[in-house]
């Protein structure tokens, strides 16, 4: 009986000394800068044909430093270990929109996750950017991103990267890439983040992230390893809509609140 | 009994070492991405622009531009079409040749309905016109590759099967030049690094991309 009782001791000791080694800790509250979440399609679930992440503004974006460049970006990212274990070369591939300004470019970019290294990279336009007028400070502002071409039976690869802007709707900008059908869709994150490894920090923005697809997707822990060299001050909150096709996301600071009315003078 | 206990707790110590070793997190780590970079090595058009010609069928056009900065990694270069009126079936050719020599090639049967299609905004002719801000961006790529030195001519022909509409750089200082009546397509090894074939009415936008960091 003794014996039992020192083997039950000895397996619960081993179960709990695997699990702190299995079941790496989650974090759930510091969603802010490079680490919003992750939306995923399901378990056993087929690729999905198309993902796209939407960011509706009802908040003007601006901000007060962003080094080394003070460019900012909205980054589409897939998941670093997923993409270590599962893309094709243990490649990173990256979708983003870059800000200079109310004036932006598109870009797809790959890394290898073996040296760090880039390894394919196309950016429109090529010289210069793209005038979109008052796309940060008009409170409409739509960013817009969807990696697609992906087929649900047998062919996981992304065929073509659609980005769009779009202030006010006579002020709009949209660009197809069609990168080389190498990498595939995996689960993602995104990120309202700067350029060149630095970090932004923004003064106002807010509004709402839309993730769609054709696929219900869910919302998965944020990665325990952040995948992108870029962060932000950026707050985001829970997603909600998991499991179903379109999962919702705030992000940014709620506006402030409009000054109180003038005082009424005592003869009214 | 106790030699069975001592069994089982072996299985369950082997099959949580297959568990440690087989989750990707325990594998060697990887190395953290360069980040969302801005200095890529560009050369080629602007592609700014919103200029674009009626590229017509069964011609060959070949677009040569000369790096001025060392090329490493890969070589992407674009040729960009408007979603205008686009025909079914059409199909789009392009290869990329460095200094002359066939590097690589793609084909590509654009299909729509296009999120944004593009519409003519003025024309400037039967064959020129001025679009809405939409295009498509195809391209052809060589990577890995080696180091090439600044000078490294770097050329891109296209094909097409059914007339597109394509983006074209008029302040360009480079010429395109095209090689009429190729019913089909299928690149050569080899291309010659001057003219190739008679002068083009309007320059062909190209955007060249290169590893910039």
């Amino acid at each position: 009986m003794a014996n039992n009782g020192s083997f039950v001791g000895i397996c619960v000791l081993g179960i709990l000394t695997a699990s702190l080694v299995l079941f790496l800790p989650v974090h759930g509250t510091a969603w802010v800068g490079n680490d919003d979440g992750e939306f995923d399609g399901g378990v056993g679930a087929p690729t999905p044909s198309y993902v796209f992440v939407q960011e509706s503004f009802s908040t003007g974006l601006a901000w007060s430093s962003s080094p080394p460049n003070n460019l900012v970006s909205l980054q589409y990212n897939p998941d670093w270990w997923t993409s270590y274990s599962y893309q094709t070369y243990g490649d990173w591939f990256q979708t983003g929109i870059i800000n200079y300004g109310d004036c932006v470019r598109f870009t797809v970019q790959v890394y290898s996750l073996y040296t760090g290294t880039q390894v394919w990279a196309n950016t429109y336009p090529s010289a210069s950017c793209l005038s979109v007028n008052q796309l940060d400070e008009y409170s409409n502002s739509i960013w817009y991103i969807q990696e697609s071409g992906m087929n649900s039976c047998c062919d996981p690869y992304v065929k073509n990267v659609y980005f769009s802007v779009m202030s006010q709707p006579s002020y709009s900008r949209s660009y197809t890439i069609y990168p080389p059908e190498t990498w595939k869709w995996l689960r993602s994150n995104i990120c309202w983040c700067g350029t060149d490894s630095g970090s932004a920090t923004f003064t106002t923005a807010g509004g709402t992230s839309q993730m769609g697809s054709n696929q219900n997707l869910y919302a998965i822990s944020p990665p325990i390893t952040i995948s992108t060299a870029e962060n932000s001050n950026m707050p985001y909150g829970q997603f909600s809509g998991s499991g179903t096709l379109s999962m919702y996301q705030s992000f940014g600071w709620p506006p402030p609140p409009p000054p109180p009315p003038p005082r009424c003078p005592p003869i009214c | 009994m106790r030699t069975r206990q001592l069994g089982f707790l072996a299985i369950v110590l082997v099959f949580a070492i297959i568990f440690v070793f087989a989750d990707p997190s325990s594998h060697q780590q990887p190395v953290r991405p360069g980040g969302l970079s801005t200095h890529g090595v560009n050369f080629g058009s602007g592609q700014a622009g919103t200029a674009g010609s009626l590229m017509p069928s069964n011609v060959v056009i070949t677009t040569s531009f000369k790096a001025n900065q060392t090329l490493s990694r890969f070589i992407v270069a674009t040729l960009n079409v408007f979603p205008y009126q686009i025909s079914p079936g059409t199909e789009l050719h392009l290869g990329l040749y460095v200094n002359g020599q066939l590097a690589s090639s793609q084909n590509y049967t654009p299909t729509g309905p296009y999120r944004t299609p593009a519409t003519i905004v003025s024309r400037a002719g039967n064959d020129v016109a001025n679009f809405s801000n939409s295009m498509l961006g195809f391209t052809v790529s060589d990577f890995p590759i080696g180091t090439f030195p600044p000078g490294t001519v770097v050329s891109v022909t296209a094909w097409v099967s059914k007339p597109i509409w394509v983006q074209i750089d008029p302040a360009s200082s480079i010429h395109s030049f095209q090689t009429v009546g190729v019913a089909s397509y299928s690149p050569v090894a080899r291309i010659a690094l001057d003219n190739v074939g008679t002068v083009c009415p309007s320059t062909v936008s190209i955007g060249l991309e290169s590893n910039g960091e």
